[in-house]
């Protein structure tokens, strides 16, 4: 049990499965925040320039009129895309690491 | 896969040998399975019959159970069945998206595709499974090294490394769910020869 590489392997898993859990959730608590951020921003932007009342007086920080909102929205769509593929990326990588070090091999 | 070791197996780990003989290029997760399937049976039906030699059991294990050879290749068989039935249907397939057209069409593609959601949730949820590992891994740990002197120290090391079995055949099901990645489907014996 002791010389068996598996068990080490599979402790070694564990002990990398934290910090490696903390960056894929901040990659994607950020990534989608930031994307859904940037779409609503966009729109609260068109609705104000468009003279829609909105019920609190909220400032996006976004600037450049309709064009800077819509920029902002394409912005936040292609974050989110890019969001998508990155996890799908990052979960082939998961599923090789964790095959290296939690199966016989 | 070659049929040229006729000769039968004359103990367990000659059996279990010949399995990963035969066995060998398929998917590591699937060997692993199958030994300690074959293992397990072995061994039970070993221990079933004590007054008989081992070799003898193996004689007629070898033709219930069946050979080595016979064994990989109904494992290899079911396998590839399985993964047909399990894998997520393909997005091309799906009609309806035209992802083939273009660059812009591929990109957001992405979005019929099961895996990337589901990696999307691993990716959330792996917080909270690391924390869940790393907390057992370096508890058991130091209490394993601090308890070597006492007489418990080493059944709670061994009931430890049972529990890492555990845990890794919990996040192999997690992962081969989320990431599609063909993992593990039994607990690893304690004691895997060959």
């Amino acid at each position: 049990m002791l010389r068996d590489l598996r068990t080490w392997s599979t402790l070694g898993y564990q002990l990398l499965s934290l910090p490696l859990g903390v960056i894929y959730f901040s990659i994607a608590v950020t990534l989608s925040a930031f994307g859904f951020g940037l779409i609503g921003g966009g729109v609260v932007n068109l609705l104000q320039s468009f003279g829609v009342e909105l019920p609190m007086n909220v400032s996006t920080g976004i600037e450049g009129g309709v064009i800077g909102a819509v920029a902002a929205m394409v912005l936040g769509v292609i974050m989110l895309t890019a969001l998508m593929h990155l996890a799908r990326a990052i979960g082939r990588l998961q599923g090789k690491i964790a095959k290296r070090l939690l199966v016989e091999g | 896969m070659t049929v040229t070791d006729s000769t039968p197996p004359r103990s367990i780990d000659d059996y279990l040998k010949a399995l990963r003989r035969a066995l060998n290029g398929a998917d590591p997760a699937l060997i692993q399975d199958a030994l300690s399937d074959a293992e397990a049976h072995l061994r039970a039906e070993c221990s079933a019959r004590p007054d008989q030699s081992e070799e003898s059991i193996l004689r007629t294990i070898t033709d219930s159970y069946g050979s080595p050879e016979h064994v990989a290749a109904a494992y290899l068989e079911t396998d590839q069945a399985a993964q047909k039935v399990l894998s997520p249907p393909r997005v091309s397939s799906a009609g309806g998206a035209d992802n083939s057209s273009g660059i812009r069409g591929r990109f957001f593609a992405v979005y019929g595709d099961v895996r990337s959601w589901t990696s999307l949730m691993f990716m959330l949820l792996s917080l909270f499974t690391g924390i869940l590992y790393f907390t057992v891994a370096v508890t058991g740990l130091t209490l394993s090294l601090g308890l070597m002197i006492l007489i418990i120290g080493i059944p709670f090391f061994v009931g430890f490394i049972g529990l890492t079995r555990v845990l890794s055949l919990v996040e192999g099901r997690l992962v081969e769910a989320m990431t599609g990645e063909r993992m593990p489907r039994r607990v690893k014996p304690a004691h895997t020869g060959g």
